[in-house]
């Protein structure tokens, strides 16, 4: 059942919440824990079935594997045997996201397609700071030279790659013939 | 920010029982069936180092003077390397951590040694410089002692999936034991094995779907997960940015807590950490009075996969907590049930991003004959040194970002967004980011409580054997470990018996999840 909840937004008007997560009545003893856990509605494994149909629907082939290969910076020559695996591979793992899909509430409506909507846990985006004007700016990059740091590589002779990679004395990069 | 009059803080009285008070009514479960474990603390830990072997593999370096029967000189397992005279860390003997030792998980950069993050790939990296958490737990007197193994670059649920073979559970195999070698769980496998082994006072893993809990659960230890944000990212490895949280293993609470608090801290090298303003705006539930709780006990977890073993555990402890005064309710939180199928779609897509640069050119593995191009020699590095299951999630999270297959990440952030959402839902304290839903009715919850593990920690043989005809089978078990790693949510796995409880607390509120993890295991 969905409960409406309020929201008071200081002098504004109430504005109705939809609910989808809800918060049931104590469990008074053990024994109502027990009732409780002994009646699971699903299984995990609904979730990892083999789903002929649906492994049927979704088109996976040769070019694609050699396209995401190649993305993915691998070895596009694989054997025949090693292209069924990742074509299995790659149609189970989209099966299972399948189920990102499957929304039984049917009142909720998709917002509207769009390009920029994201979430993240970082407090930038939810609590922005004060904004950056010209003058704030101008500021840090006064103060940048002091503000550098050794451990991330920002100042001259903090680390050089040949201490990372000992093996390799030099470094050098290769092009490609060219014309 | 939010003002105190629009939320009501329910008073709290102090703690009138213990579980401890409460295990000892006739009433209690048979003593055997639980297992408060508790560090010994009649020989110094140093002692203990030096005479343990790590028969589990559960370490890829280790530094002198861990073991006696390890060569000196030999600091990483089966090479010839020299080890690093280079010390480049702040220590004292005045700390809060002083008299303890750690390991820290091989993902965490320190310049002692390689970290590996148990790749090939990185085999040969040494990091000019010493991860945040590393330096900041040197700094409180804790010795590092080594270096723990884990599936390769944290992608995995078992530490099998590494190069340098796999990590083995030390709750189920002994020196000269004829048992079947189990699985440690990961990906913080050897971190919670070199624990349980008492090869280490406390070790740091990361947790990025429930690779410290799941460990923990599997080797009858402490796992603890902070809240997103809190501790340092700045020298771990990434695998999925969004997600990755450094946690605290041990075996003693209270030795959690104090590695917790060292390690919450602001670290402006690290662009995901709280800043310091929104860490004092964190509304938390009062450590001196956590008697009465409401403990909610989430329907979704309730799935048949569970096994009996595992659900009993799960009975006793909330009957218990209820002997104890606090309330226990059932939630619901729909979400759950895509949780599983959002996270493995971002942490693909992350890791797709994240590894892309690891291309053996500036530094890490490459192959001895340059052949061809450029991008010849990239392919040739990557192909030969990423490992199977690090293939195979590269592929996966680049198939999903391409537009081939559909707008499949943006369909999980948007289930992520509607889980936290559902989580604040049920919470009594609000969000400390996402606080925009709020929901004046009382009589919610203050703590979450669950199993952490659906069973107990497969063979090493069965485990691969199933996920040989299924990989998927691999990500089962992370359905009670990976909604809290969307939300970002604190949450602990403590030992009962062989299997783990997962406790659950709101964003921010990690002080709640450690005190009542203290009075259980107290």
């Amino acid at each position: 059942m969905r409960i409406v909840a309020i929201r008071r937004l200081g002098n504004c008007s109430k504005v109705p919440l939809q609910k989808f997560s809800r918060v049931g009545s104590v469990l008074q003893s053990e024994s109502d824990i027990r009732n409780v856990l002994n009646a699971p509605s699903w299984t995990v494994k609904e979730l990892i079935q083999d789903n002929q149909q649906a492994m049927e629907e979704i088109h996976v082939d040769s070019g694609t594997i050699r396209k995401m290969l190649k993305l993915s910076g691998l070895e596009t020559n694989v054997t025949p045997e090693q292209e069924k695996k990742l074509v299995q591979a790659l149609k189970s793992q989209m099966v299972f996201i399948q189920h990102l899909y499957r929304d039984n509430d049917t009142d909720r409506k998709d917002k509207e397609e769009n390009n920029d909507s994201h979430f993240r846990l970082i407090a930038s985006d939810h609590k922005p700071g004060e904004p950056l004007t010209l003058k704030s700016l101008m500021e840090q990059i006064k103060e940048l030279p002091q503000q550098v740091d050794p451990e991330k590589g920002e100042t001259e002779g903090s680390f050089s790659l040949q201490d990372l990679d000992p093996k390799h004395k030099s470094f050098v990069t290769i092009l490609s013939n060219r014309g | 920010m939010l003002r105190s009059s629009r939320i009501q803080i329910r008073p709290r009285c102090a703690i009138k029982t213990t579980f401890k008070q409460v295990s000892s009514d006739p009433c209690f479960a048979p003593a055997s069936f639980f297992s408060l474990k508790r560090l010994s603390t009649t020989r110094s830990h140093y002692e203990q180092l030096d005479s343990t072997k790590d028969i589990w593999n559960s370490l890829i370096s280790k530094r002198s003077g861990l073991s006696k029967t390890i060569e000196d000189t030999n600091h990483r397992i089966g090479s010839n390397a020299e080890p690093s005279n280079k010390e480049n860390v702040t220590t004292t003997s005045n700390g809060s951590l002083v008299n303890t030792s750690f390991v820290v998980k091989d993902n965490i950069t320190t310049t002692q040694e390689e970290t590996t993050s148990a790749s090939q790939m990185l085999s040969n990296y040494k990091s000019p410089f010493n991860a945040t958490v590393v330096s900041l737990l040197s700094a409180e007197g804790s010795k590092l002692v080594g270096k723990a193994n884990l599936d390769e670059l944290g992608m995995g649920s078992s530490s099998t999936n590494t190069f340098y073979g796999p990590v083995i559970n030390p709750l189920y195999y002994k020196e000269n034991d004829d048992n079947t070698k189990h699985i440690a769980g990961g990906s913080s496998g050897g971190s919670a094995a070199a624990v349980a082994a008492k090869l280490a006072t406390f070790s740091l893993g990361t947790d990025t779907g429930g690779s410290v809990r799941l460990p923990a659960s599997y080797c009858g230890v402490i796992g603890f997960k902070p809240t997103y944000g809190r501790i340092s990212r700045w020298g771990v490895v990434p695998y999925a940015q969004t997600l990755d949280t450094v946690g605290v293993l041990s075996e003693d609470i209270n030795i959690v807590e104090k590695v917790y608090r060292v390690l919450n801290q602001y670290d402006s090298k690290d662009p995901t950490s709280l800043p310091e303003n929104t860490r004092q705006e964190i509304i938390t539930t009062k450590t001196s009075d956590l008697s009465f709780l409401t403990i909610g006990l989430p329907e979704e977890f309730i799935i048949e996969d569970l096994s009996e073993e595992v659900k009993e555990i799960w009975v006793s402890v909330l009957a218990n907590l209820q002997k104890m005064g606090h309330k226990v309710k059932t939630v619901s939180i729909p979400s759950i049930r895509h949780s599983l199928s959002a996270y493995y779609t971002l942490v693909t897509a992350e890791a797709a991003s994240n590894l892309s640069r690891y291309d053996g050119v500036r530094y890490g593995y490459s192959v001895d004959d340059i052949q061809g191009s450029a991008h010849d020699m990239i392919v040739a590095n990557r192909t030969k040194a990423f490992g199977a299951e690090v293939q195979r999630r590269i592929l996966l999270g680049n198939y999903t970002l391409s537009s081939d297959s559909g707008d499949h990440y943006k369909k999980a952030t948007q289930v992520r967004e509607r889980l936290v959402k559902e989580f604040n839902q049920v919470f009594n304290l609000p969000h400390a980011l996402v606080a925009d839903d709020i929901d004046l009715s009382t009589g919610k919850c203050d703590i979450l409580l669950s199993p952490t593990s659906i069973g107990s920690p497969p063979p090493i043989e069965e485990y691969l054997q199933q996920t040989e005809e299924n990989f998927l089978n691999a990500y089962i078990n992370d359905i009670l470990t990976v909604p809290a790693s969307l939300a970002g949510l604190p949450a602990i796995s403590l030992p009962f018996g062989n299997h783990g409880i997962q406790i659950m607390g709101q964003f921010g509120d990690d002080d709640t999840v450690l005190a009542l993890s203290k009075s259980l295991l107290d």
